[in-house]
């Protein structure tokens, strides 16, 4: 476990050095990141003293060298709009991001677990021929569209409730439904198939052969041993849904570090998107760890390939 | 086992190869089909409903106007020649790249193997919509841009899927052999390798399509897509928004035809892999 551990660990952190990486060279891939960052209009003086105030006139690897040694001791840089830290904007922001998250991923293992459990034990039945029909839909409409569908039926028709904001928990129903729209297939899909498999393994023929009904074997045995791959994807999606709000989080006026990602872009706000993209690219990145962690803990089969 | 050489085509198939061509036609010739001129504005018809008609040029709007006065039947034709056009040009890119990549990491293994897939387990550390939002934003949104960074975050599944169905390929007895023979490494890799590696790559391209045309969709929608007048689908959902308490169809109608599309590719995709899977 140790030696696991450590390997893994020692993975997820090359991965954050390698979006890090990533993100500097996007942000210089204009070749000249002051001028992105200032309007058209900006004075070639006001480009020259960003350009200085940023260090982009240092050689690139200096610039490369100093931007992993800040990012280090927790500096993120300084948002160019808000004229503040950049890494505590993001930190204000993310306590939104995962309510909605987190309200979304309930409600997603909530029907997929139902959706997937059901189809399984009623395999060929019409509700198994309706989950089908339901994962094939939702995997096929886009987000935002369901997120505009959703407020114009039940925000705009009905007045059940809010269109957008972050007031209370009405506000927060619709943009997590939009949210867990998408994950529900997966979940109800692995579930599915998860359950399927283990009903043909040999424990399960023999506790058959005993005699115990078909609901005790599913529920008592099939479950227990169904669970591991499905625990994988839903933590998966969780961390896709922190990483994919930012569409949601548009549409609601969700104030998120989605929200934040794409305002940073309308404002050129670059060091802020930068920041944000490192914060929730590392939240994604630790999800995915925890995840190999707890399956491995569950099943100590798996090894590293 | 088999007793028919040429595999039935069956329902899935037939309907979604039937929807697909019906795609097609409707796209590519847009400007035969399309009823007005997408782009001309008429202060007199602004958001009208469907089926009303359209004083601006005579005749009768089939899906309405939105809030310049413009058709939305002929935006919605030729933004759907757009958002296809764009998507498979990426993924034609992004296919061929990723193709070549994973048949060089599965074939020659060791370090060009751990090297190459290092890099795509970088790339995938950062969400692919975020990759793509802050790739738009750096190098701009042209139709060439948005291309380009679809085909970047889009390689590294072609790369990883066609990797291990290589790595039990090349154990194959007619590889070995030919490597044996002395025949080079690249005929080997194009002869020998590539031609089993097709369906996987075509069912792979199927569903990519479908991700980039909604990856595609979701950009313009938050207005990082081409430039705003051009119609997208993407964009029209965006337009619509503002009026979803007047104008119903401005944003429904656009998302129906996107999840029309996607439906089609991934019961195709679907049918593709069964395919695969009785050969």
């Amino acid at each position: 476990m140790k030696r696991y551990l450590l390997k893994r660990l020692g993975q997820a952190l090359l991965a954050v050095l390698g979006a890090a990486t990533i993100v500097f060279f996007i942000i210089r891939l204009s070749g000249d990141p002051a001028r992105l960052m200032l309007p058209p209009e900006a004075s070639e003086e006001q480009v020259s003293a960003l350009r200085e105030s940023l260090g982009f006139n240092q050689p690139l690897w200096m610039q490369y060298l100093d931007y992993l040694r800040n990012l280090l001791t927790g500096d993120l840089g300084h948002s160019l709009y808000y004229k503040e830290s950049a890494l505590k904007l993001v930190l204000e922001r993310m306590p939104a991001t995962i309510d909605l998250a987190v309200f979304a991923i309930l409600i997603a293992v909530t029907f997929g677990l139902l959706a997937g459990i059901l189809s399984a034990y009623k395999k060929n039945s019409w509700i198994d021929y309706i989950v089908n029909a339901w994962i094939f839909l939702t995997q096929s409409l886009p987000v935002f569209w369901i997120g505009i569908v959703l407020i114009m039926v039940f925000a705009v028709r009905l007045h059940l409730l809010p269109t957008s904001g972050n007031r209370g928990l009405e506000s927060i129903v619709l943009p997590a439904v939009t949210l867990a729209a998408y994950p529900i297939a997966p979940i109800a899909r692995t579930m599915r198939a998860s359950l399927l498999e283990v009903m043909d393994k040999g424990y399960m023929v023999t506790s058959r052969a005993q005699g115990f009904s078909k609901r005790r074997r599913v529920f008592k045995r099939g479950l227990k041993n169904a669970f591991l791959p499905v625990i994988t994807v839903i933590s998966l999606e969780f961390g896709v849904m922190i990483a994919g709000a930012v569409v949601t989080e548009t549409i609601f006026s969700w104030p998120g570090v989605g929200q934040l990602i794409i305002q940073g872009v309308g404002n050129r706000d670059f060091p802020l998107v930068q920041a944000s993209i490192l914060v929730v690219s590392t939240i994604y990145i630790a999800i995915t760890l925890i995840t190999d962690l707890i399956y491995h803990r569950l099943d100590p089969r798996i090894k590293l390939q | 086992m088999k007793r028919r050489s040429t595999p039935r085509i069956g329902v899935k198939g037939s309907v979604s190869i039937g929807a697909l061509a019906a795609i097609f036609i409707l796209t590519v010739f847009a400007p035969l089909i399309a009823p007005f001129d997408p782009y001309k504005q008429s202060l007199q018809d602004i958001l009208i409903a469907p089926l009303s008609p359209y004083s601006g040029s005579g005749g009768t709007s089939l899906l309405g106007t939105d809030q310049l006065g413009r058709d939305v039947l002929s935006r919605l034709l030729y933004g759907g020649r757009l958002s296809l056009w764009i998507s498979i040009a990426a993924v034609s890119i992004s296919g061929v790249l990723g193709s070549a990549i994973g048949i060089a990491a599965g074939y020659f293994g060791g370090r060009t193997d751990a090297v190459l897939m290092r890099l795509a387990d970088i790339q995938l550390s950062i969400p692919s919509m975020l990759l793509a939002i802050v790739m738009v934003a750096v190098l701009g949104s042209g139709l060439t841009n948005i291309v380009i960074v679809l085909a970047v975050t889009g390689w590294v599944t072609f790369a990883r899927v066609v990797r291990s169905q290589v790595l039990s390929l090349k154990e194959m007895e007619y590889v070995e052999a030919a490597k044996a023979m002395g025949v080079p490494h690249l005929t080997v890799m194009l002869r020998h390798i590539l031609p089993n590696t097709l369906y996987t790559i075509a069912t792979q391209a199927a569903l990519q399509i479908s991700h980039m045309i909604l990856l595609a969709a979701a950009l313009s929608f938050l207005g990082l897509g081409i430039e705003v007048s051009t119609p997208t689908w993407g964009g029209m959902v965006n337009d619509g928004k503002s009026y979803i308490d007047s104008a119903w169809w401005l944003s429904t109608i656009p998302g129906l035809a996107i999840a029309a599309v996607i439906l089609s590719i991934n019961l195709f995709g679907d049918w593709l892999r069964d395919r695969a899977e009785e050969r």
